[in-house]
């Protein structure tokens, strides 16, 4: 398959220009770029969903044009999204097949259905069980599942997006075995992952997208990961960064997480952090590196978490705690990365939402609201962290994602916490709103309390911390102080590249 | 999405279009039907309601914090009946009373184990709580309808002026639970645990305590409603708490609760619960049959939930 000066426009945007690939049976591309690079639009374009604007496709000489992902699919292009579709409770053997489950007169019958699953099961030499339900798998069977179920589509080519973002370690290491096996059969591969290091272990050739330009296009064996990272990012490759600095030098440690590990996810090996007075941490990751781990579990939002935990002013340390409750306890606020779905009660006011952890605060006796302090106080947090809003007794589901977040950082921020954690603190908040969602992170922390971010957005593991803690694999790989905290580091850190230094 | 209007309570409107249905209901009736317009018929609705009232309380405490309760209708019927059989052999009225509330309070505790810990879907737990306690009911009263001696009946007979004591406890009830929900710790924190139950547990609320509670209520409040029911019938059976359970969810999604938990109150709920009871007693006077009667109870909930969806949407695109 060839692709010829491919572009994209909507509207006035151009988000995707000039692109020229051959995709060789038996080759892997590696595609990189950041989020917004225009790697999901050239997906979509190869596999049929969206139509190209510019350029041509050309397949085995024969220009060809697709109408729907089924035309890529007849043609052997088969794309497995980052989101798996699969019916969770029907047997792999029924998801494989689908929707072609053989039939005979009298319906669907199992037991051809289960041979024609183990047959493309067993092809591509897995051991899975075809009777067993989609749902009882672990998420790399899924995925494998899923890629046996391209294949049986005779893929010619087949695109992986971002396969191994849940994955563990040996997991990743079996997918990635099959996908070699599968390139020695003769199939080509586009292989997506923010895991630089795994893209540089899989392809034959690194295909760098910034600003929906290839920017780079290069054997594997000629190009490394410092270089890939620096022209994904571009001109603010290696700019150092100006952060602002601390008006009292952070001493203290009023944080201390020793040994963690998870039952759940066994990659969270031996996690040991230090978090002092006056400073903003950043912790960095990769989805699947163990990062939201630590921050779930010092809110007390993950079970099965062991190690201890030794918070400044409590005699000794503690276990992990296992419930917010606890946490609260010991003086950690969280601040989760679902504000939709953990953090905030839309159908409630703002006023309700902003109280919530600090109400006995306006109640006097028998727990009788004092109505007026408590709208007086919700008034105060919202002027203060500048919440826009005509009235706090407005429905917090009628504010913008930024408001929202504001308003579920001040609930917290209201308890004023020795210690705040928060997860994913701007995801999808406008620029405006994150710029002051850091300035109050920072003024919080330089008032003598310590601030845990934990975030898989590199630009906001810059900007809006002191120090930033890398982990990768469910370890502390690295620590970036403030004279070595670029984006390029972190990243490179964070995809795997080995970042020593004495 | 700016909002610019400045409703300041986003239930206050569609609670005031019920309100201004009810009124509207009233005035339909006192014009056509001869012999609503009296305090006389005043009365008896206000009188006829109450049941239905007390049981909507415990509904609505559910219903806000994002559950249901439709075992009501089988406890209903069990206390009336554990009421007559304990007064009948003799046992002093107010401690028949009590073995009741005991009764209720129990059922309730059995919801909380079920729904809160160990997170069984309440529409199964409390169908199955309403399928046994209504047989228990049947059992214990084997099968006939038990009487209740006059003396043990003073809650429902009995006056101070023209006033029934059931409506004076009713009224109490109303303002009481009114003043929890609106002006008390828990009131707020049922309110935000029926908004979104993993918010509030991560910002430290008691969510199974809360969450178990208002089931505890409901069991409560059914079984006051039973021993007014057995009070005012001066008898008791199986088969007397068979609507009961849908008239008070009727009611309390009339007055603007949301089934997603979150919305509600209790001046909705009496809304909701006259509104129910102005149509079945005017429809009365006007003869219209009673199967009709349920045709349009059903109908006026349809449209009362239609109409708040529509605002709703309205309210969120606004």
């Amino acid at each position: 398959m060839e692709l010829r000066g491919i572009g994209k426009r909507y509207g006035t945007n151009q988000v995707l220009q000039e692109i020229d690939l051959e995709l060789v049976p038996g080759r892997c591309i590696g595609l990189v770029g950041e989020n917004g690079a225009g790697k999901s639009t050239l997906l979509s374009i190869i596999s049929g969903k969206t139509p190209q604007t510019q350029g041509t496709l050309t397949l085995d000489g024969q220009e060809v044009s697709f109408r729907s992902p089924r035309d890529a699919r007849a043609l052997g292009i088969q794309l497995i999204p980052q989101e798996l579709a699969y019916v969770p409770h029907l047997s792999v053997a029924e998801n494989l097949m689908m929707p072609n489950w053989p039939k005979n007169r009298w319906g669907v019958t199992q037991r051809w259905l289960r041979r024609a699953g183990a047959d493309a099961v067993a092809r591509l030499g897995l051991d899975i069980d075809v009777r067993r339900d989609m749902i009882d798998l672990s998420l790399a069977e899924r995925q494998l599942v899923e890629i046996a179920k391209a294949l049986l589509g005779d893929a010619r080519v087949l695109i992986l997006d971002e396969p191994t973002a849940s994955l563990h370690a040996r997991e990743t290491e079996l997918l990635l075995g099959k996908l070699r096996e599968l390139k020695a059969d003769g199939v080509s591969l586009i292989y997506v992952s923010h895991h630089l290091d795994e893209s540089f272990e899989i392809s034959d050739e690194i295909v760098v997208l910034r600003n929906g330009r290839m920017e780079d296009r290069r054997e594997t064996t000629e190009t490394s990961l410092g270089r890939t990272v620096g022209l994904m990012l571009g001109g603010e490759y290696e700019k150092p960064e100006a952060t602002p600095v601390a008006a009292g030098s952070p001493t203290e440690v009023v944080l201390r997480l020793q040994g963690w590990n998870s039952e759940l996810q066994p990659a969270i090996d031996d996690v040991s952090l230090e978090i002092r007075t006056g400073e903003v941490v950043g912790i960095f990751g990769l989805v699947g590196s163990g990062a939201e781990t630590v921050a779930r579990a010092l809110g007390g939002h993950e079970k099965r978490v062991a190690g201890s935990v030794f918070v400044q002013g409590s005699a000794a340390e503690v276990p992990v705690p296992s419930t917010p409750r606890r946490a609260q306890a010991l003086g950690i606020a969280y601040v989760p990365a679902e504000r939709k779905t953990d953090g905030l009660a839309l159908n409630q006011t703002i006023s309700e939402n902003l109280t919530l952890m600090v109400l006995g605060r306006f109640a006097g006796a028998a727990g009788w609201m004092k109505g007026r302090a408590q709208l007086a106080g919700a008034q105060a947090l919202a002027t203060e962290t500048d919440v826009r809003c005509t009235s706090v007794r407005q429905d917090v589901g009628e504010l913008s994602g930024g408001n929202q977040q504001k308003v579920l950082l001040a609930s917290r921020l209201a308890a004023a916490p020795p210690v705040l954690v928060l997860h994913e603190p701007t995801r999808g908040v406008d620029i405006g709103s994150r710029t002051q969602i850091h300035q109050q992170l920072s003024a919080f922390a330089r008032q003598g309390a310590a601030v845990v971010l934990v975030t898989s957005d590199v630009q906001e593991a810059i900007d809006a911390t002191d120090r930033l803690i890398v982990m990768r694999d469910g370890r502390v790989v690295d620590e970036l102080t403030r004279e070595r905290k670029t984006k390029s580091l972190a990243l490179e850190t964070a995809a795997g590249g080995a970042v020593t230094h004495d | 999405m700016t909002d610019t209007r400045t409703f300041s309570l986003s239930r206050l409107p569609a609670l005031a279009t019920v309100g201004i249905f009810l009124v509207v209901v009233v005035a339909g009736f006192a014009i056509f039907a001869q012999g609503f317009w009296t305090p006389n018929n005043a009365s008896t609705i206000v009188i006829t309601a109450s049941v239905i009232m007390i049981a909507s309380l415990g509904q609505l405490l559910v219903v806000i914090s994002g559950g249901f309760d439709l075992s009501i209708g089988g406890v209903l019927p069990l206390t009336a009946v554990v009421y007559a059989s304990l007064t009948t052999a003799g046992v002093p009225m107010l401690a028949a009373m009590a073995v009741c509330l005991a009764v209720g309070i129990a059922v309730g505790l059995v919801h909380t184990y079920f729904i809160v810990h160990l997170k069984i879907n309440p529409l199964i737990t409390t169908l199955a709580t309403m399928s046994i306690t209504a047989g228990l009911a049947f059992t214990l009263a084997n099968g006939q309808t038990l009487t209740v001696p006059p003396e043990a009946g003073i809650l429902g007979d009995r006056a101070i002026g023209t006033i029934p004591w059931h409506v004076i406890l009713m009224i109490v009830l109303v303002v009481l639970m009114h003043l929890v929900l609106a002006h008390t710790l828990l009131g707020r924190r049922i309110y935000m645990v029926g908004g979104n139950p993993e918010a509030a547990r991560l910002a430290g609320v008691r969510v199974t305590v809360i969450g178990g509670s208002v089931y505890v209520f409901s069991g409560f409040f059914a079984a006051v409603a039973g021993i007014v029911t057995a009070s005012q019938l001066l008898a008791a059976s199986g088969a007397m708490g068979s609507t009961i359970t849908m008239q008070s969810l009727a009611a309390v999604v009339l007055g603007g609760a949301a089934l997603t938990g979150g919305r509600g109150s209790v001046p909705g709920a009496v809304i909701g619960v006259l509104l129910l009871g102005v149509i079945a007693n005017g429809m009365s006077i006007l003869h219209v049959p009673s199967f009709y009667q349920q045709v349009v109870t059903g109908l006026v909930l349809l449209a009362a939930v239609t109409l708040s969806r529509l605002q709703e949407r309205a309210r969120r695109s606004g």
